[in-house]
């Protein structure tokens, strides 16, 4: 399954962030982290920046087993990042996540290195979304 | 208010479901894999455990039927992401598990959960 046709996601139905359509998930939902966290901000905050602490070692580790052929290892990975995404709200990594575990799974060799690489590039906008939003909320007081 | 003892991997996943009991007024303890959490079960335990099902140390579905066997009257929650292949929450029912909850974790799901127990 490619990444757009799953649905079982949040849609997003704004355009919070500026990049994204309506039909798409959004970098980072953080909208809906708060509600989650019943509109405790700190605890947002303090759940974004275990994000950026944390998903880095993730991602790096998931790249070196990709590259090193350690397909279970990086299935794994993918899985772990998939679902570190989605209680992040970070809902366009967590799908690319799960298509990387899908065609680890499938053996998907075709569709793999496409997928990775989309992956990395999905990071590193969720990244930069985070903190402009990190960097907002603390100057917004 | 109860003692609940959580469990997973990810120390993302860990923080925000803390949370999410402790604004319901819980004692939480967490722990991030199940060996461990058997540990802590035998020294203290708690009057429910919430447990991911996919973890590289020891498997969640390992952690609820050693919790089955040896402490029958204590409820296990286990909880995943979508599933791609075996459905591991329905077979983790199977094995004894008391309910399960998917990820991410919804708040009002969440509490529907906890109020049906306590």
């Amino acid at each position: 399954m490619h990444p757009g046709n799953n649905h079982s996601l949040p849609i997003t139905s704004s355009t919070a962030e500026g990049s994204e359509t309506p039909t798409q998930p959004m970098y980072l939902d953080y909208e809906h982290l708060v509600a989650d966290m019943s509109g405790d901000i700190q605890i947002t905050e303090d759940i974004l920046a275990l994000f950026l602490a944390d998903m880095p070692k993730l991602i790096k580790l998931l790249n070196y087993n990709h590259f090193q052929g350690e397909t279970e290892k990086a299935k794994n990975l993918a899985h772990k990042i998939k679902g570190a995404a989605l209680n992040t709200r970070a809902n366009k990594l967590s799908e690319q996540a799960r298509f990387v575990e899908e065609c680890y799974m499938k053996q998907d060799a075709r569709h793999i290195e496409d997928a990775m690489e989309k992956l990395n590039s999905i990071y590193e906008t969720t990244i930069k979304h985070i903190k402009t939003k990190l960097q907002k909320v603390n100057y917004n007081g | 208010m109860a003692k609940i003892l959580i469990i997973d991997d990810d120390s993302i996943t860990l923080m925000k479901l803390k949370a999410m009991l402790e604004q319901a007024n819980h004692e939480v303890v967490s722990i991030n894999d199940g060996i461990h959490a058997m540990n802590a079960i035998s020294e203290n335990i708690p009057e429910m455990v919430i447990t991911d099902i996919i973890m590289p140390e020891q498997e969640g579905i390992d952690t609820v039927m050693q919790i089955v066997e040896n402490y029958p009257d204590l409820p296990v929650v286990t909880m995943s992401g979508d599933q791609l292949g075996i459905n591991f929450l329905e077979l983790s029912k199977s094995l004894g598990a008391s309910a399960t909850l998917r990820k991410p974790i919804d708040k009002d799901e969440l509490h529907k959960l906890l109020n049906e127990f306590f």
